[in-house]
């Protein structure tokens, strides 16, 4: 016990002694006595005088720990201590520093949660977006060829639509088409098969042909790969009694007046 | 300044420092940087490195107040042991940092550590320089190399070439016989 009063106990020894301290009071009482007369030793030393700054020092540091673990209340010094403010205030303090602390880690994570929760959602959003657009455009796209579509059919379906088939020429033998005319309303939808692909510049262009008059131009058409094509057409009001439709391969910008070679056309009747 | 009063002013003091008082700790440091610092300065013989484990000292107060036991002994006890065990803590430190000037600085520490118990200012120091001048040669020794030196049992064996038995029983004995020595003194001792 004086060799630990003094400081002078190896860390194993030291251990073994609080742990025997611990239980024996007796014990306890005379080590407080050996460590208050080695203490006592301080005064065989010369007091000394630090330097001032030492004392700002300390007051500065303990006043900057203090805004940062928050604001202890003001505490009771020396002259004005009342005896009877017990330790129950201690708990306090290292309780707000607790939350304190805890409450700082608390708040960093939620801050990262909260930085990463909106990048990921501004990016889902960006995404959601993309796709909105993506529909709307297909949505658009797709509402454009039904109401073609329903154009064709009702061409084709309407109540004084005509069937008319024309047939290939020498100069395409094999190819063949069928028209679905209303001389009506002028809709006019041309179903081709089997044209000689087109040469570069060129395209094929339908003519609507009355009696007695030069021949109406049509629209200009190319076909697939395989010689097929569909071509939807307005027949103007002076060309509706046509009687003949023609097709003739035209410059691709299409004419006024038929100049190349025929290559369908409905028979004479 | 009475240990059988429950609530002494360095016990309320702590009680303060606990709860974040800087006016308690400025008072603390009032009544005690000065016995404290020479304390230090006595270990560590550098006026710089002494301020330095001085403020130390101070902080972990500051941080430590609240586990301050008044079962376990008084406050002077403690910030004593402590500004004690921050020091030896330094001198550690530096030795092993300077291990070439280790003996020159033991040698000059020796020297000073004669120097000091002859000469004491304060009224305390009077009580405890005669107490210690009424033990035993070997005994004293023993217990100044422990306690400014911060020798361990064994290193004080080594270091005066004596059985390790015989340093123990001469810090036991020459512990007990100061605090008889003391007695009375000792409630003034604070």
């Amino acid at each position: 016990m004086a060799a630990q009063a003094l400081g002078a106990l190896e860390a194993g020894e030291s251990r073994s002694l609080e742990n025997h301290l611990a239980e024996c009071a007796q014990c306890r009482t005379l080590s407080a006595k050996l460590d208050d007369t080695a203490a006592a030793l301080a005064y065989s030393v010369e007091a000394d005088e630090p330097s001032p700054e030492v004392r700002a020092r300390i007051l500065e540091k303990i006043k900057a720990e203090t805004r940062t673990t928050g604001t202890p209340e003001t505490g009771v010094s020396q002259q004005s201590a009342p005896s009877n403010v017990v330790p129950l205030t201690k708990p306090t303090r290292s309780f707000f520093r607790t939350v304190l602390k805890y409450g700082a880690i608390a708040a960093s994570i939620i801050l990262a949660a909260l930085i990463i929760a909106t990048v990921l959602l501004w990016r889902q959003n960006q995404r959601m977006k993309a796709e909105i657009a993506e529909l709307n455009e297909n949505a658009n796209r797709t509402q454009t060829e039904l109401a073609r579509e329903r154009e064709l059919v009702e061409a084709v379906t309407g109540p004084d639509a005509t069937f008319l088939r024309l047939a290939g020429t020498d100069a395409a033998p094999r190819a063949r088409a069928r028209l679905a005319y209303d001389q009506y309303t002028g809709r006019a939808v041309l179903f081709a098969y089997d044209l000689p692909p087109v040469p570069p510049g060129k395209a094929y262009q339908l003519w609507f042909i009355s009696e007695g008059r030069p021949p109406m131009p049509g629209r200009v058409f190319t076909t697939d790969a395989t010689g097929r094509a569909v071509m939807r057409d307005e027949v103007p009001a002076n060309g509706r009694d046509a009687k003949i439709f023609a097709v003739t391969l035209e410059p691709e910008g299409g004419v006024q007046s038929p100049t190349g070679e025929k290559y369908l056309i409905t028979p004479a009747s | 300044m009475r240990t059988e009063t429950p609530t002494t002013p360095d016990v309320e003091n702590l009680r303060a420092i606990a709860r974040g008082d800087e006016r308690a700790l400025a008072s603390v440091y009032d009544s005690y940087a000065r016995i404290l610092f020479g304390l230090i300065l006595r270990i560590l013989n550098d006026r710089e490195e002494a301020e330095d484990v001085l403020q130390e000292v101070f902080l972990q107060v500051w941080r430590r107040a609240e586990s301050y036991d008044e079962g376990r002994g008084r406050p002077f006890t403690w910030l004593v042991t402590l500004a004690r065990s921050r020091a030896i803590d330094r001198l550690r430190a530096i030795n092993s940092r300077q291990r070439a000037s280790r003996e020159a600085a033991k040698e000059v520490s020796d020297e000073v550590s004669d120097a000091a118990t002859d000469a004491f200012k304060s009224e305390q120091g009077e009580v405890v320089r005669r107490a210690l001048e009424e033990l035993p040669e070997e005994q004293r020794r023993a217990l100044l190399l422990a306690y400014f030196e911060g020798l361990s049992q064994s290193e004080i064996a080594v270091r005066l070439g004596t059985p390790l038995g015989t340093v123990k029983t001469r810090m036991r004995s020459g512990l007990i016989k100061l605090r008889e020595l003391l007695g009375a003194h000792m409630e003034s001792l604070r």
